[in-house]
């Protein structure tokens, strides 16, 4: 191919290439949207996750405006009009001690919604960073980080809570916390999981290329990548948490009275069973609702995220 | 041209392929206006077409073209194996044996199938279950099209191993795909394809993922098993190399179009098209020099922002303000069975391998 | 002489292929096996193989991405494998990698400014503002813009994002390039735009390129010298021209014969040398030589006795007894024997 070209419009080899330019978007926009905007803006568009979310973004509103919107105060107790069906001055009944069960909904709504999220924070604490170690480590790290996972794993969950309780004493904080060792390892599995396979990727091995140590390497390029099906993982775990919340107070090893969250609200209908039968309906209602918001968030979520992986 | 290949006999060149007899030999495959549409957020947005093959009976038509030139989306229509969500063909007809393939019965096509025109895919794994044996899974191919018992099927199974270079294939037929080497995979593949003896075999890249001297030993097996059975083949590839090695005639595709066809050895040695010489001049080549290559400028567009006009002007070094106004037809161009569709194919005299 | 920039010698690895039921290894792949090449500056060193070759891992061991299980590596005289810690990601801002994916290899959750910076910052050469400066004179260098900077990988196509993947790679001006196959997963138009780029940056910065690739005829672009590798071991080395028109070493020849040539009259009369059978299984190669079963013009003693990689001719060598024992070739091209009549016997090869 060294002949010199004679006839008159040939290109010659040495033609400067031009940039390329045909695939990148055109014009002005200096940044584009990251990996992370995209994933929130396919998410957005996933109808019933939105609907879901904006009924617990209403919910936490209401949680927060709960002073300004109950009629009474929950914790006055008014006994001679203890057991009033709902209606009239009892927007939904009075309960054992004539306090009302519509005021004492909404400001449940707010133990509820934020307790959770201790268990949450605990389980993150935990469940991450040694997520991470086993999963970028490996070796016998790995094999003692996941064997101590598997062991509070194998252990049921409620049980855990409430001795863990039992040790340090009933309080919503100490029983969250409880919550949060209890979830912290199988959101360590879903952490090791992700790291495993982002560990495999090519960009990784380009970091250590490039001459960036293991902790950076695993901050820097591993974090940010295994993101996604965190999020995921947390949004169901929110769900868990409210409902196990839920259950430990109904046993009495969570909320202590006076404070009520719904888990106690159904307590006290459920040992008022025969005498107010309709203070058991609004918690429980309540409780369904929220965990079914999380369990359509998630699936929005996870459905937004399949499209990360795939590339172009 | 200067030799770098050593050994005086090298530089002897080989007989040209057999040139066409004037007025045949008669097609055995002819695609007519072919147009396939695919499902995006914004509609059906056309991938292909307007496309018009011919393949001569007897002889290998390869199907050239860079990823994203529709080259395996024509292939796989032929067979109707475009998944219909959520691909669909407006258009077009596929003439073989006097029927519009694109107008059969599912019954039918399924009949043509592995019968008449057999496909061979790049990754051979995709096409072999792994839960099966080969020598059953060939078996199964040969009893769907022919009225044999299961022994006879099985013996056939094992002859046809043996014809595709399977060494002990009596004992091999009784074993699982992922015991096979790639290459070995790929002659399985070979051997279904052709145990009904087909008439036409549309191959969709199938040496892309082996090694060199695998592809050798393919492209061989290929050609032997054309001349014994007569078949014809649609070739699929973006290896210029491959094509010179076994495809008699060429039609090159850019963005979902033919862009020229004819003869390989002609359309190798007197481009009608820019595109084309613009590919052999970049392709890196054994006997070739340590320089700089030539390399065509910018990408090819996606389908949903083709330029006006011709769709390669962009990137063309000879485009002129006419080449903007219309997408040119196929002229013939430079030559008998030569087709090109660039306006200026007439004046220009593009760079070829001679 | 100047003294090479990088000398290996005798390098080995091997990786654990199956494992007893007590999780002991039982079978090994010796994926490299005794290597032993040099690199000069500024030049490009070519080495080619199929799959199951080793040159992917010979490119990881000599960065030490991999850890060699023996032999030496010294890069500008000093003993690489002798670092450790912090002084060796120190030695990493002289020797640098391309990869094979430009689809994975840059963090999709990183702008490219970070991505082609971070070499940069990490050795803490600049930051902010003259980061940015430096990075764009980068990305410019390689065809990219300024409205590239604050992007996302995923906006950009392969050729691009390859492109990107070398401007980082050359971040540090390093004094040598490993390209794992840069351009195997890129179009034919494009793998010229990154080749003749590669080709610029090396009379630029005067960087020396290992360059890795099954693709003969993209090697012969780019290569000084190339060194072809079969299952783990070099079979033949020598400047390009050289072993391209007169290859020593049977396997080179085939190789060379099975590289089909875009140019239908010559290709279809070519005088052809097809290999058969397959490569040997990594776990089991054979003893002696380990192309001898593929090989027509093996001979008792390729059984046995596994050959030297020697110099057969100046500044070519070839690891093949033939120019030793008879025929004796004693430094002439292999093509010189023409191809044998005797059938070449159905080898054991496609079993795994």
């Amino acid at each position: 191919m060294s002949t010199p070209s004679t006839s008159s419009s040939a290109p010659s080899p040495t033609t400067p290439v031009p940039t390329s330019t045909g695939s990148v978007p055109p014009p002005a926009p200096e940044a584009s949207p990251g990996p992370m905007r995209r994933f929130l803006r396919r998410f957005r568009r996933q109808r019933l996750a939105m609907i879901a979310l904006a009924f617990l973004v209403v919910l936490s509103v209401v949680a927060a405006l709960a002073p300004v919107l109950s009629p009474y105060d929950p914790a006055a107790t008014d006994v001679p009009r203890q057991f009033t069906p709902p209606g009239g001055a009892f927007l939904m009944g009075s309960d054992d001690l004539g306090r009302d069960a519509f005021s004492r909904l909404l400001y449940g709504t707010r133990i509820s919604l934020v307790a959770p999220l201790i268990a949450l924070a605990v389980a993150i604490g935990l469940g991450v960073p040694f997520g991470m170690l086993a999963g970028y480590v490996g070796g016998w790290i790995d094999w003692l980080i996941s064997r101590i996972a598997d062991t509070f794993m194998s252990l049921p969950a409620i049980i855990l809570a409430i001795a863990l309780v039992a040790a340090l004493g009933p309080s919503t904080v100490n029983a969250m916390v409880a919550l949060g060792i209890v979830y912290a390892p199988r959101l360590l599995r879903v952490v090791r999981g992700a790291v495993l396979v982002v560990r495999e990727e090519t960009y990784i091995e380009a970091a250590r290329s490039v001459g960036l140590s293991g902790p950076r390497i695993m901050g820097v390029h591993v974090l940010p990548n295994i993101v996604p099906p965190i999020i995921v993982q947390l949004s169901l775990m929110f769900g868990f948490a409210v409902l196990a919340e839920a259950s430990l107070s109904f046993l009495g090893v969570g909320v202590q009275p006076p404070d009520a969250s719904w888990g106690v609200l159904l307590r006290r209908g459920f040992v008022n069973l025969y005498e107010a039968p309709w203070l058991i309906v609004p918690p429980g209602i309540a409780i369904m609702l929220v965990v079914l918001s999380v369990q359509l968030i998630g699936d929005g979520l996870r459905d937004s995220l399949g499209q990360e992986i795939r590339r172009q | 041209m200067r030799d770098e290949l050593a050994s005086p006999t090298d530089l002897e060149e080989g007989p040209a392929p057999a040139p066409v007899p004037p007025g045949g030999p008669e097609p055995v495959l002819e695609i007519r206006e072919l147009v396939v549409e695919f499902a995006t957020g914004r509609g059906y947005l056309p991938v292909v077409g307007p496309v018009d093959l011919t393949l001569p009976k007897g002889r290998t038509l390869g199907l050239v073209g860079e990823s994203g030139s529709g080259k395996t989306v024509t292939a796989l229509s032929v067979l109707r194996l475009i998944p219909m969500p959520p691909g669909r063909i407006p258009a077009g007809r596929a003439l073989f044996e006097g029927h519009d393939l694109f107008s059969l019965p599912e019954k039918a096509m399924s009949d043509i199938r592995g019968r008449r025109i057999a496909m061979i895919f790049q990754e051979p794994m995709t096409s072999l279950d792994p839960a099966f044996t080969v020598g059953a899974q060939i078996s199964e191919v040969i009893r769907r099209h022919k009225q044999i018992s299961r022994r006879q099927a099985w013996k056939e199974a094992v002859d046809l191993l043996g014809q595709v270079g399977i060494p002990s294939p009596g004992r091999r037929a009784g074993h699982y795909p992922h015991a096979f080497s790639g290459g070995m995979r790929q002659r399985v593949m070979i051997a279904m394809a052709v145990s009904c003896q087909p008439d036409v075999l549309i191959a969709d890249e199938p040496t892309t993922a082996l090694d060199v001297t695998v592809q050798a030993q393919i492209l061989d097996l290929l050609k032997e098993l054309q001349a014994e059975l007569g078949m014809s083949m649609i070739f699929v590839t973006h290896d210029l190399g491959v094509v010179a090695d076994i495809c008699d005639d060429v039609a090159v595709m850019y963005a979902g179009q033919v862009v020229e066809s004819g003869p390989a050895p002609d359309l190798f040695e007197r481009p009608q098209h820019p595109y084309t010489e613009g590919l052999l001049l970049s392709m890196p080549r054994l006997d070739g020099e340590r320089e700089r290559m030539f390399s065509i400028g910018g990408v090819v567009p996606p389908p949903d922002r083709l330029p006006a006009g011709c769709r390669f002007h962009p990137r063309c070094p000879y485009s002129i303000d006419a080449c903007t106004e219309r997408l040119p037809e196929l002229f013939p161009a430079g030559g008998p069975d030569r087709l090109a569709r660039c306006i200026r194919s007439e004046e220009l005299e593009l760079k070829g391998t001679r | 002489m100047n003294p090479p920039l990088l000398e290996a010698s005798g390098l080995r690895k091997r990786f654990v292929s199956s494992r007893n039921g007590l999780g002991l290894a039982r079978e090994w792949v010796h994926a490299v096996n005794d290597v032993s090449l040099t690199i000069d500056s500024g030049e490009t060193m070519g080495v080619v193989g199929e799959s199951g070759s080793g040159k992917s891992t010979l490119g990881r061991l000599l960065l030490r991405l991999i850890e060699p299980d023996a032999g030496t590596i010294r890069f500008d005289g000093q003993d690489l494998r002798a670092l450790r810690g912090r002084r060796l990601r120190q030695s990493r801002a002289d020797m640098q990698m391309v990869f094979q994916d430009p689809y994975a290899s840059l963090d999709p959750t990183k702008m490219i400014l970070d991505s082609v910076g971070e070499p940069l910052r990490v050795h803490g050469r600049t930051s902010g503002r003259e980061l940015e400066a430096q990075v764009l004179e980068l990305l410019e260098f390689v065809g990219l813009g300024e409205h590239h900077l604050k992007r996302y990988p995923y906006e950009f196509s392969g050729g691009q994002r390859q492109r990107i993947a070398i401007a980082r790679a050359v971040a540090l001006h390093p004094r040598l390039v490993v390209a794992d196959e840069p351009v195997s997963a890129l179009d034919v138009s494009t793998q010229s735009q990154v080749i003749n780029l590669m080709l610029d940056l090396q009379e630029r910065l005067g960087v020396a390129y290992l360059f890795i690739s099954h693709d003969l005829s993209v090697v012969r672009q780019i290569s000084d010298r190339i060194s072809v590798m079969y299952v783990g071991r070099i079979v033949e080395s020598g400047r390009s021209e050289e072993v391209y028109r007169a290859p020593r070493h049977p396997y080179t020849a085939g190789l060379l014969s099975a590289v089909p040539i875009p140019d239908p009259r010559r290709q279809r009369g070519r005088e052809r040398l097809v290999l058969h059978g397959d490569a040997p299984d990594p776990s089991h190669p054979p003893a002696g030589c380990p192309f001898h079963p593929r090989c027509p013009h093996a001979m008792d003693i390729c059984r046995t006795e596994t050959p030297p990689l020697a110099e057969v001719a100046p500044g070519t060598a070839a690891a093949c007894h033939l120019h030793e024992h008879g025929p004796r070739l004693q430094g002439g091209t292999v093509r010189d024997l023409g191809t044998p009549t005797k059938r070449i016997p159905e080898p054991l090869g496609g079993q795994r």
